[in-house]
């Protein structure tokens, strides 16, 4: 189910929120956890077993490795830290669990080991639903061979929950948090609906306490309902429409056409909007439909476009991927402190991965590591250099990085992307200009420019501001009904709603 | 003062919760209790209707897709919400949609695509094999009429920095291309001509039937036909409520309202049409029950039919073969008191072959007569032609 449809809105979260908050307090969780399950199984019926089955074997890893790991909560250092081993010869209990150990090391070493197969294990899984086909297909192309193989179709969300999962147990091993003993609890931690299919990326350390008490207001509901309906008219309005412009532009590309350089930078400049409207809607929408059950996400986006620089940008953009790509790759390869060489090799395999993770093809790769590269060199080289720019030239910069950037996430693979890039920097094929440019600007002139100011912050500080005041807060509040009146619109007339990082 | 300004936002906030739960609860109990509407006049399409409840439709995902469907489709207040959408696109600046372009005076004009070169040399190619083979038989005329798209009669009126394709140079292209007794009609010449008076409708891709009257006009000497049964003609508005496909498709210019008009010779002359799949027989050109649909050109001759088979009480005995698509429908009726017989199929719904249509009846003449952009994409005519 995609939240930006007629079955979600006026079936699924109506009836859910309805019973939710009739359902005792203590049967919350359970119902949550229900309207999960059926949520996720209307999409991914077949591989609702497999979700399962993930959340039931990082359940019982979490309950091992804290066994082993004797919980004492320590505080967060960003290093794994050693673990405090009590008297051996005396008889303890953790939590109700009766151990007598001979060895002290032999706790540490199990829990390390117990760790590295459980995350071992998950992301085979991942990796098996997600990249056999490219595998097989690499080794075909690489040894002449063509072994046969039917393609294995990508679970809904498992590289969501599959991240979910191993931030989960690795941060019971470091000792951050306490392993959840309720195994619905945990079961609504990864599987809970708002964030499954597409994010955000929510650490079990945020959302710990607020899993076993939180509380219900019909304030945090309205700004729940208030994120809710701004992500709905990103997605809808602008970056569908986007995306229709997009798609001509490159279909014209991908057919051959003589396309002019400035509609090729057109179509992926709608890419650009289409993208961060698309994913940045869909977090919206996942952060309100939290709070209106009553959990508080982290944002996951705070106007990437607006960032002065790559480092800036990716401080912005999909968030909650970078703080884990931070926390569990980065950091365990050593991170800063081991040398700059060695700096810049976890760099590179952090971006390698996160490339990889995007999609199971090379084109991804190349995504991930382009950015890798750029964000090394301002590391390294042009730090100061960039910080001495103007605003504009900042901003300029970052843009056209960012929009090159693209080409390769939106191209079906290598050769597609150096096609279309060709189509944007040759001037052999198109010539630089013609009418049609114009036209395709002028056809959408008040959707470009809207959706370009709702890249930054003004729109959104310019309503926020409006709630201190009685009247004004009323008519923001109708303008917000407004918007999804519209919205609704937009989705009667559109037949054309697809969901970009669905793949995933 | 800090902490009121956060009251009040909270406030905000709780009221923008409780008008919004009220505003889906209001929304969803509406949709409801509305009964299900089956026809969508303003879309010219039918609505899909609530879907039946199985397992292996929502294993398969068909009953999501189909509930989705129904939902929408069954949405309170659909057109209105059809409209304030786009009335927005509209303030937005679009002025091209679904492929149909909003221009000027409220033209609607369908988008010239680039034509399937395969297609189109198969096409010629194929009316040529044609032309080919009655050349050999027997002296058959063939004439080929393409009638242009309004978009390229009417250029100026398009949206500013609109880009189409030149319809004229495929025409060009297919007239060099046909074989030498095929006789080509200038269609193009005979649109320009007349392009001050109404030849195209405004909401609808079809020329009018004035445009066809005067296409008739002109042509008249090309087809040999007998000038001592020139006749005069009463028009008649048959509908005038009528808005057109363009506008169905794209949703500009839903309020708009044009006439159709009937060209009735004042020399009558009788028709039986005879619907040869559909096996009926109506004894008039104008089918007027498709006045109450939405599509009102189908009044002529019903709409488009695979094989119609029309014999005339005219003092004649030619008999033509016209192979078309809808634009020949408001067209035909003026060659009625030239011929004994018109025969007349739509390749894209007959099943058969021109070989067995020209076994079947008794033909002298042919024609095609195409729009411009059907003619340059739709491959059915080249699997008619198979001899």
């Amino acid at each position: 189910m995609v939240f930006s449809s007629f079955t979600f809105i006026f079936i699924f979260l109506l009836t859910s929120l309805v019973v939710y908050h009739i359902v005792p307090y203590r049967f919350k969780n359970y119902f949550l956890l229900i309207i999960s399950l059926l949520f996720y199984a209307w999409g991914e019926p077949v591989y609702i077993i497999l979700m399962v089955l993930s959340i039931l074997f990082n359940y019982l890893c979490g309950q091992y490795i804290a066994m082993l790991r004797l919980v004492t909560p320590v505080k967060k250092s960003g290093v794994i830290p050693e673990i405090e081993i009590i008297d051996v010869e005396k008889e303890y209990t953790v939590r109700g669990f009766q151990t007598q150990v001979k060895e002290k090391r032999n706790l540490q070493k199990r829990a390390k080991m117990s760790l590295s197969a459980a995350i071992t294990f998950n992301l085979l899984i991942l990796g098996f639903f997600k990249y056999f086909d490219f595998v097989i297909r690499n080794v075909n192309h690489l040894s002449g061979g063509s072994l046969h193989f039917r393609s294995i179709s990508l679970p809904l969300g498992i590289s969501f929950y599959t991240f979910q999962a191993i931030s989960y147990l690795v941060d019971v091993y470091r000792g951050d948090v306490k392993a959840q003993k309720k195994f619905i609890n945990f079961a609504l931690y990864i599987a809970m609906f708002p964030q499954l299919i597409a994010g955000p990326i929510v650490r079990y350390v945020d959302i710990e306490r607020q899993l076993m008490k939180r509380k219900l207001s019909i304030v945090k509901f309205g700004e729940g309902a208030r994120y809710f309906i701004t992500g709905l008219a990103k997605k809808v309005i602008i970056a569908n429409q986007m995306g229709e412009i997009f798609g001509a532009v490159n279909m014209a590309i991908l057919s051959g056409e003589a396309v002019p350089v400035a509609l090729a930078w057109i179509g992926a400049m709608a890419f650009t909007l289409q993208i961060y409207f698309d994913f940045g809607g869909y977090s919206d929408m996942a952060i309100g439909l939290g709070k209106m059950f009553g959990f508080d996400f982290k944002e996951n986006f705070h106007y990437p476009y607006t960032a002065v620089s790559i480092t800036d940008f990716w401080r912005k953009w999909h968030i909650s991927l970078g703080t884990w790509f931070r926390e569990y790759v980065y950091i365990p390869l050593g991170g800063n402190r081991k040398g700059r060489a060695r700096q810049i090799f976890n760099l590179m395999v952090v971006w390698f991965l996160t490339g990889l993770w995007h999609g199971a093809e090379w084109n991804f790769v190349v995504w991930g590591l382009y950015y890798g590269i750029i964000l090394i060199f301002e590391k390294f080289l042009f730090d100061r250099l960039l910080h001495r720019l103007p605003a504009f030239a900042q901003h300029l910069y970052v843009m056209v990085i960012v929009i090159i950037g693209w080409v390769f996430f939106f191209s079906n693979d290598l050769n597609g992307a150096i096609g279309y890039l060709h189509g944007m920097f040759s001037l052999h094929k198109g010539g630089l200009f013609d009418r049609s440019v114009l036209f395709t600007l002028m056809n959408h002139r008040i959707l470009w420019i809207v959706s370009i100011l709702c890249c930054t912050e003004i729109p959104n500080t310019f309503m926020m501001r409006q709630g201190y005041y009685k009247w004004r807060k009323l008519v923001t509040d109708m303008g917000y009904i407004a918007l999804f009146l519209v919205s609704v619109s937009y989705l009667i007339a559109n037949t054309y709603n697809p969901f970009i990082y669905f793949r995933f | 003062m800090k902490s009121k300004q956060n009251r009040e936002r909270a406030m905000g906030d709780a009221l923008l919760g409780i008008m919004f739960l009220i505003c889906v609860v209001v929304l969803n109990c509406a949709g409801l209790l509305k009964k299900d509407k089956k026809i969508s006049e303003s879309e010219n399409r039918s609505l899909a209707e609530r879907p039946e409840f199985t397992i292996e439709g929502v294993v398969r995902g068909s009953f999501g897709d189909n509930l989705e469907a129904y939902l929408s489709d069954q949405f309170i207040f659909r057109d209105g919400f059809r409209t304030i959408h786009t009335g927005l696109k509209l303030a937005g600046g679009s002025r091209l949609q679904n492929n149909i372009f909003y221009g000027k005076n409220g033209q609607l004009m369908k988008n010239i695509d680039k034509p399937d070169r395969e297609v189109l040399s198969g096409t010629v190619e194929a009316i040529n094999s044609l032309a080919e083979y009655v050349k050999g038989t027997d002296e058959k005329a063939i004439y080929m009429m393409l009638v242009p798209d309004v978009a390229a009669i009417y250029p100026e009126l398009l949206p500013s920095y609109a880009q189409i394709e030149d319809e004229e140079t495929y025409f060009q292209e297919v007239r060099a291309g046909l074989a030498e007794n095929v006789t080509w009609i200038d269609g193009i010449s005979v649109m320009r001509k007349y392009k001050k008076e109404k030849i195209y409708y405004k909401t609808d891709h079809h020329w009018t039937t004035r445009g066809a009257y005067h296409m008739f006009e002109e042509t008249a000497e090309t087809f040999e036909l007998d000038a001592e049964k020139e006749t005069d003609y009463d028009i008649y508005p048959i509908a005038t409520d009528f808005n057109g496909v363009l506008s169905g498709n794209s949703g500009f210019a839903a309020h708009e309202r044009e006439e159709i008009d009937v060209y009735l010779p004042k020399v009558q002359t009788d028709v039986i049409v005879n619907y040869v799949d559909e096996q009926k027989k109506k004894s008039s050109l104008y089918d007027v029950n498709k006045l109450a649909a939405k599509d009102k050109y189908g009044v002529f001759l019903g709409g488009n039919s695979s094989l119609i088979d029309i014999r005339t009480t005219a003092e004649s005995d030619r008999s033509i073969l016209i192979i078309k698509d809808s634009f020949a429908n408001c067209y035909i009726p003026f060659l009625v008191p030239y011929y004994r017989e018109i025969v007349v199929v739509d390749p894209r719904y007959y099943a058969g072959t021109v070989a067995e249509v020209l076994e079947d009846y008794r033909i002298d003449d042919i024609l095609f007569l195409y729009s411009g952009n059907t003619f340059l994409t739709d491959n059915h005519i080249a699997e008619f032609m198979t001899i």
